[in-house]
């Protein structure tokens, strides 16, 4: 699979309902042996089983949209440890699991899968013309 | 105490969310593509700073889970280049990026067509 905005969030970018730059993006590190993704069906981060969410959440920051290249400063996952990580998940965060919208999924990255080893794991965005996605 | 391992990396090549995925070529992307192609000196230095390239030379060969996916990606293309010739794997690229459908609104060399 590659890397894609759920369903349910090109609706609601659609409809103005998510705002890059004003509202909380937080992000996950994914196992996909513990979390099917169906980016047609899955709606909110309640979709995605707890057991999947090998480290975070982290807070997305420095959020920019120009020309409609959604960016965000690079994060790092502090001490990581567990099962190997195959995708990276970006949500909206409203404080509610079953009410946060799931956003992005990245499961085609330069060092995927991982496997951590204790360390931090840094997740560098691409600085070119799409930044980490582009409407 | 022991030592906190290194980092590991991740590079996320940004994608085109509401972009049609793969599809065939309209005729000025191929366009685009030969004249990447034939560009006479191919600047290697600025391919190995480009997220899709990175990711290119990832899946080509994994290399290890702390690099620096710079670094990693100029010594792998050296040796790439050396073993395919310069064109060859730089049309090896063009491939594996056009067959990507995740930059249609790209170039290779990560420059935005039209």
């Amino acid at each position: 699979m590659a890397n894609t905005l759920y369903d349910n969030a090109r609706e609601l970018f659609a409809t103005a309902k998510v705002n890059w730059t004003s509202d909380t993006f937080k992000v996950y590190l994914i196992d996909s042996g513990n979390y099917t993704v169906n980016t047609s069906t899955h709606l909110y981060l309640s979709d995605v089983s707890t057991s999947a969410r090998i480290a975070g959440p982290v807070a997305l920051s420095s959020l920019t949209a120009s020309a409609g290249a959604c960016d965000a400063a690079d994060i790092t996952f502090s001490s990581v440890s567990g099962t190997s990580i195959e995708a990276i998940l970006i949500y909206k965060d409203t404080g509610t699991e079953s009410t946060s919208p799931l956003i992005a999924y990245i499961d085609t990255a330069t060092g995927l899968p991982i496997t951590p080893n204790g360390g931090d794991i840094i997740v560098t965005w691409d600085s070119g013309t799409n930044k980490i996605f582009r409407l | 105490m022991a030592d906190k391992p290194a980092p590991q990396r991740l590079g996320v090549p940004g994608f085109r969310a509401f972009g049609a995925m793969g599809g065939a070529l309209k005729e000025e992307e191929w366009s685009q593509k030969a004249e990447d192609w034939m560009r006479p000196a191919i600047d290697w230095e600025a391919l190995a700073k480009l997220p899709p390239f990175q990711l290119f030379i990832w899946q080509r060969q994994r290399g290890p889970q702390d690099a620096d996916w710079h670094q990693w990606a100029r010594e792998r293309m050296v040796a790439e280049v050396q073993q395919m010739g310069e064109q060859a794997f730089f049309e090896a690229y063009c491939e594996w990026h056009a067959a990507s459908g995740q930059w249609l609104r790209e170039t290779p060399l990560g420059k935005l067509k039209g």
